[in-house]
């Protein structure tokens, strides 16, 4: 049944759309000057890419954020997005990895670094570097 | 434009199903107050985006499995998946990657150290109480 279906999904329903992201807090914007990105939406379903190079942070301090696709936040459930990041430089983390996730009833990503030892935390834009450059891509529900 | 495509979607094309995704070792889950997921499937192609939060490890003591919405699809070697809001799972090495094999209807934990070194993650690692969240996409078929 499903395989019946793909001929018109893909002849008729994908998009690929873009649009102009901002990295910062919720404040405070970043000056970017490589900003890219772009989304597909099928139904209740987004697909997103994103580029971004920052040359300076304009005071932001509290916790870094990239915005999503315009008007389409996360769905509002206790479900949280896990995202993926291609490549990051100026994202400073004390130790452990870094994770970009979405959280329910937002329209950001949001960055968290876990130790080794599996202890959280959020990543905040007072320590990330002048300049830097993060690539996030994924998909979520609406 | 996309409001216009919507409905279309909605009735005739996209399906987004929920899940109880689990964790623990396959036999002996963890337990869990949140644990939930979405998924859609466009012909084989999977997608989904899921989520626990556990306050108990239980009996688990090997691998560490997560559960997907289905099993992987034979014409598929490994996939590997995005996570995030990871808590309360530790880890020999520098970061934590997530992957499954075709035929399996979980994924497993692998901690990577610097100089590339897989250790699998067991349920012993993991505290009595975390949270993790894991999506991606994949074929069935």
């Amino acid at each position: 049944m499903l395989g019946e279906l793909s001929p018109k999904i893909n002849n008729n329903i994908f998009y690929d759309i873009n649009y102009s992201p901002t990295l910062g807090d919720s404040t405070t914007n970043f000056s970017l000057n490589q900003i890219n990105g772009t989304y597909s939406k099928v139904g209740n379903f987004v697909e997103f890419s994103v580029n971004c190079s920052w040359t300076a942070k304009n005071g932001a301090s509290s916790t870094l954020i990239l915005s999503l696709p315009p008007g389409l936040p996360i769905k509002n459930s206790v479900v949280n997005m896990a995202f993926e990041i291609g490549y990051s430089r100026g994202v400073f983390i004390t130790s452990g990895y870094l994770q970009a996730v979405g959280l329910p009833g937002t329209n950001y990503i949001t960055f968290e670094s876990t130790t080794a030892s599996g202890t959280p935390s959020f990543v905040l834009c007072n320590v990330c570097q002048t300049t830097g450059i993060v690539q996030v891509s994924g998909r979520y529900f609406i | 434009m996309l409001g216009e495509l919507a409905p279309k979607i909605n009735n005739n094309i996209l399906f987004p199903r929920t899940y109880i995704p689990t964790i623990g070792d396959g036999t002996n889950n963890f337990t869990t107050s949140t644990a939930l997921g979405f998924y859609s499937q466009v012909g084989n192609k999977i997608s989904f985006q899921s989520s626990v939060v556990w306050t108990s490890i239980g009996s688990s003591s090997g691998q560490l499995r997560y559960l997907l919405p289905f099993t992987i699809g034979p014409s598929v070697f490994r996939i590997s998946c995005s996570i995030s809001g990871v808590s309360g799972i530790s880890i020999t090495g520098s970061y934590l990657v997530v992957n499954g094999s075709s035929g399996s209807n979980f994924v497993t934990f692998q901690g990577i150290s610097s100089s590339g070194t897989g250790t699998t993650v067991n349920c012993s690692s993991c505290s009595a109480s975390g949270s993790i969240n894991v999506g991606g996409d994949f074929w069935i078929n």
